[in-house]
């Protein structure tokens, strides 16, 4: 099984162990860490993570060194408020599912530099183009960055951060998405937190293509991509961490470990590492 | 040393984190076990009822499961802290119970014993979640010795017996946990007590008996348990206890359950043969018999959840051998509220106390002192002493107002009134204000206009031997100091003296000749800023040759002298109403216009047009027969049909436009599908003709964000549907509220709420 970094709500970002249900390293952190949601890496190798409770976003090495943080709580520039979500474009540009200001922030680098932020709160009459209702789990892929939007029962891809380029599922495609992954291909794979299975579609718009089910699978929490034709996933309740990979026969799914027997009860993301 | 066990089965809904996410459909779960198991941890060990043994259901979360061991372990030596398997554990119980003694189980389960820690059961399993059951004890388990050359393996002389038994059958949400029965056998005195815990399949709660079939072979697995574990089944001290998933309630309109019906009162079944159901068949006030479909109005239907009872003691029939009887089964509301912290949420069920005793004359409801008090009969008074937590029970068959008092006794001694439709939470004083008048000696009034109604008398304590004495007094209306007090809304028969005038004319009230009256009193209550034009209305019926009339008197301002309100003269029919606009004593003397002295029986009524809503059965102020609670059917949909997060609820009261209750949001009012609150908060609250009771859905970006209905007055909702449970001036009642009617995608409201709350017609003590 690939490397893994998971996040957790109480020991913070731990590394998984080749086997998966050897204990995990738990990643050194200063005392008042916070709740991690969200992993990615940025160019440096560092780990990166969303602060929902301090309202920042952290990044540091596997072992703990090169600890730094970045943003306050608030709406202005260099500002987040409870952030849920974090992604790295293949070119290194960091994004940021701020959640709470219902917008998406894009960085060129971790000091804050060429801040841009995209979008704001949806309301009744205006649920088009920009419009989020709590952006969560963001992911970056050959499309653009693939956002999911829980509280407004969508998925949306944007190929750059302007209205021009929404695109987004349609209504009653999904319930309570809350976790994608993007292959290298461009396929976008989706966890929706009521609904059992994945959702595989090529596009927002284009709609749900599969549905990968499978015995362990029950609401899909959060997906790691792996390799161009696999990825690794936990579900609620079971936190159950399995490999799902595609090959000629179709999607394979297995059970690798189950993240609270290794001390992981309260799970947020995933995340490969070399 | 004592033959007391008291016993506290709680469904402590203690779901793991990754459980509550999923159930919720959010990464960002509400979920505070740990803060819930310090509290429960607390209240159990703060109790005065000082439980022996504690059976816990629905421990899924590990570090709620931590709370809980390291809170209560100094307690509580003896404990089962997770129990959890497949079919290896039948094995276990075998080898346990017949075989001798196992230190590992084949299949590479393993018993193991942990430093002071007697009876942890740790055995692999293929199941998601272990069976949440955890017992912890202070009562020693029984051991099965081991042979000395093994001690040292063993690192222990004895092997306690316990035993666990997971389901066979299970579907669901329930598939993913270890369900089963669990089992301990305590010791004390030297005589076996055969303790089980279980947790049975749960139904959704929109469809209650879908899965009736694997509850019956479940409890079919259990009882082979029982029979395996006790040898004699018929003989031994049996309690099974835990959240068994039947509905036990007899509902107002359809009676029991079939479910309850073919598990607890079919012959032949071995719940009902062999083991019965305690609370239905060990509580009875003394005319419930077994086998009724259709129990009295007034008969405490014990509801553990949301409109249903699920929680259970099962328990040998009678008391042979030297079994104890079930002193008390009611619910534990030293656990389920704080008094110092009534707000904190503990759990979706209930938590019930069961207490055991050697069987005595008068030691349960069900073998009550039976006790006449007709009119003139004399005080009665209850020597007697009690010994390390024992009861005694007085059943008084006579409705009417009574003085009840404990005379003797001290601190460790307390007496409780009950009335047959609330066995747990105890009868509040007619009132805890001074009444004016001249007295002897404190007497404590109570109106007790339904009977039978019941006296405790407990020990809690299990140490040392009290003295107690109990003084019963029956009022019977000679003067202002004997007026009987009168409970709004139940017609009271009344009686006045044959032969001779029922009371003389005080000299000392010039405004009114009260000679040859019946006194009764009340307490007019209104808001102190006068603010609701309250008024009662006060009718007698005469039934013996329209004699009676009556006379209606307060308290002047100010003082506690009395004057005149209304004259009725005597007739077929006497009323009289009063307004009031501050709170009153109010004295209603029904005056005999029969120079014979013959008339006798009249009935008199008092109603008003003030109701009440009560929510904190805990606070000496108030009246609730239960805690209020808000239960969630249905959270409100989000954005384009979205469920994702919680309903953040806030709580307003309104009566006449201004607001008496804000509950904001918190922590506590986030609400998923299936969530319960508790809202103690609503203390009391004074209403005419209708109280708004509105939720605020805060963070759902949708405009249906508001819903309120208007809570009827008492008049208005007694003898409906809506009423759960109660008779007389306080009533549990259900009421609905739906977000968003008209609009929602799968056929269901969106949005929908149950308030359950009493309402009553009595003012506050």
């Amino acid at each position: 099984m690939a490397r893994l970094a998971v996040s957790d709500l109480r020991r913070g970002v731990s590394i998984l162990q080749a086997n998966p249900s050897d204990p995990p390293a738990d990643v050194p952190a200063p005392a008042g860490f916070g709740l991690p949601y969200g992993l990615a890496r940025i160019p440096d190798g560092r780990l990166l993570t969303a602060d929902r409770s301090q309202s920042r976003i952290i990044a540091c090495a596997e072992d703990g060194t090169n600890w730094e943080s970045f943003g306050s709580q608030g709406a202005g520039v260099g500002q987040f408020q409870n952030p849920m979500g974090v992604a790295v474009s293949d070119e290194g540009r960091i994004f940021v599912a701020d959640t709470g200001n219902f917008r998406i922030v894009a960085m060129d680098a971790f000091d804050g530099t060429g801040w841009q932020t995209y979008g704001q709160k949806i309301a009744a009459g205006s649920v088009g183009p920009g419009r989020f209702a709590g952006p969560a789990c963001i992911q970056h892929g050959p499309g653009g960055l693939v956002v999911a939007d829980p509280a407004a029962a969508r998925i949306v891809q944007l190929a750059q951060l302007d209205d021009a380029s929404w695109d987004v599922s349609s209504q009653g495609t999904f319930r309570n998405p809350a976790a994608v992954a993007v292959l290298p291909d461009g396929t976008i794979i989706v966890g929706d937190l009521t609904r059992e299975g994945l959702s595989i579609m090529a596009s927002p718009s284009g709609g749900i293509t599969e549905t990968i089910l499978g015995d362990v699978l029950r609401y899909p929490a959060a997906l790691a991509v792996t390799s161009a034709d696999s990825l690794a996933a936990f579900f609620l309740p079971t936190l159950a961490l399995c490999s799902v990979v595609r090959d000629a026969s179709g999607w394979n799914v297995s059970l690798d470990a189950r993240l609270d027997q290794v001390g992981i009860r309260r799970p947020t993301a995933l995340c490969q590492l070399p | 040393m004592s033959a007391s066990i008291r016993v506290l089965t709680y469904n402590v809904q203690m779901r793991s984190w990754a459980m509550e996410a999923g159930a919720q459909g959010s990464l960002t779960p509400y979920e505070n076990v740990e803060d819930r198991a310090k509290l429960i941890s607390k209240r159990v060990l703060g109790s005065e009822w000082d439980y022996d043994v504690l059976c816990f259901q629905e421990v899924f979360d590990e570090d709620g499961r931590d709370a809980l061991i390291s809170h209560l372990k100094g307690k509580y030596p003896f404990r089962v802290e997770k129990a959890q398997g497949d079919s290896v554990s039948t094995v276990c119980a075998t080898l346990l119970g017949v075989a001798g003694y196992a230190a590992t189980i084949p299949g590479g389960a393993a018993l193991s014993i942990v430093a002071g820690v007697i009876g942890l059961i740790l055995i692999p399993f293929s199941k998601f979640e272990d069976s949440g059951l955890m017992i912890f004890s202070r009562i020693p388990f029984d051991g099965i010795p081991v042979p000395a050359e093994l001690q040292d393996i063993v690192g222990q002389d004895k092997i306690p017996i316990v035993a666990f038994v997971e389901y066979e059958d299970s579907v669901w949400d329930d598939s993913a946990a270890s369900k089963g029965v669990l089992y301990a056998k305590l010791v004390q005195d030297g005589k076996a007590f055969h303790l089980l815990n279980s947790h049975t399949q749960a139904d959704a709660t929109d469809n209650v008996e879908a899965h009736k079939d694997i509850r019956r072979k479940q409890l079919n697995q259990a009882f082979d348990l029982i029979k395996t574990m006790t040898g004699n089944v018929e003989d031994a001290e049996i309690l099974m206890c835990g959240d068994l998933n039947i509905d036990g309630m007899s509902h107002p309109t359809t009676g029991f359950r079939q479910e309850w019906t073919e598990r607890f009162n079919t012959p032949g079944a071995p719940f009902t043969k062999v083991l019965h159901d305690s609370w239905m068949h060990e509580q009875s006030p003394g005319d419930v018999r077994l086998g009724m479909l259709t129990l009295p109005d007034w008969f405490d239907r014990g509801m553990t959840v949301h409109n249903q009872r699920l929680d259970y003691a099962l328990r040998g029939r009678g008391p042979l051998n030297g079994r104890r009887a079930m002193q008390h089964m009611c619910i534990a509301y030293d656990i389920a509220t704080d008094a110092t912290n009534p707000t904190s949420y503990v759990s979706d069920h209930l938590p019930v106390r069961i207490d055991l005793d050697l069987d005595r004359p008068f030691a349960s409801i069900a073998t009550s002192e039976q006790i006449n008090m007709p009119i003139g009969s004399g005080d009665k008074i209850f020597d007697g002493f009690l010994v390390e937590g024992q009861m005694h029970w007085i059943c008084i068959k006579d409705p009417g107002g009574y003085a009840i008092d404990l005379t003797l006794g001290g601190p460790d001694v307390r007496m409780d009134i009950f009335t047959a439709d609330n066995l747990s939470v105890p009868v509040k004083p007619f009132s805890i204000q001074d009444e004016g008048g001249p007295r002897q000696e404190k007497m404590t009034r109570f109106a007790l206009p339904l009977a039978p109604f019941l006296i405790r008398i407990a020990h809690p304590s299990r140490r040392g031997e009290r003295r107690y004495r109990v003084r019963v007094h029956r009022y019977a209306g000679t003067s202002r100091l004997d007026a009987i007090p009168l409970q709004r809304n139940v017609p009271f028969v009344a009686q006045a003296k044959v032969g001779a005038p029922h009371s003389l004319n005080d000299p000392s009230t010039p405004d009114f000749d009260e000679m040859d009256t019946v006194w009764f009193c009340a307490a007019l209550d209104t808001e102190l800023d006068g603010s609701l034009n309250a008024n009662s209305t006060i009718s007698i019926n005469n039934s013996d040759m329209d004699a009676f009339g009556l006379l209606v008197v307060a308290s002047k301002p100010g003082s506690t002298d009395l004057a005149l309100l209304d004259k009725v003269d005597a007739g077929p029919a006497v009323v009289s109403q009063v307004g009031y606009d501050r709170p009153l004593n109010g004295y209603f003397l029904a005056q005999r216009r029969d120079p014979s002295f013959t008339a006798e029986r009249f009935t008199i009524t008092l109603k008003s047009n003030v109701s009440y809503l009560y929510g904190n059965p805990n606070n000496a102020g108030s009246r609730a027969r239960t805690m209020a609670r808000l239960f969630c059917r249905d959270e409100t949909d989000g954005f384009l049909g979205s469920e994702a997060g919680s309903d953040d609820i806030q709580i307003n009261v309104s009566v006449g436009g201004q607001l008496r209750v804000h509950i904001p949001n918190s922590d506590e009012l986030e609400f998923d599908d299936d969530s319960f609150r508790d809202l103690p908060q609503i203390n009391m609250v004074r209403y005419i003709d209708s109280a708004e009771f509105e939720l605020v859905e805060l963070d759902d970006l949708s405009p249906a964000d508001r819903t309120s209905i208007q809570i009827p007055s008492f008049d208005m909702l007694a003898n409906t549907d809506k009423v759960l449970e109660g008779i007389g001036a306080s009533l549990t009642v259900q009421l609905s509220l739906v977000f968003n009617p008209a609009e929602d995608d799968d056929d269901d409201d969106d949005g929908v709420y149950d308030l359950q709350i009493t309402v009553s017609c009595e003012p506050p003590p």
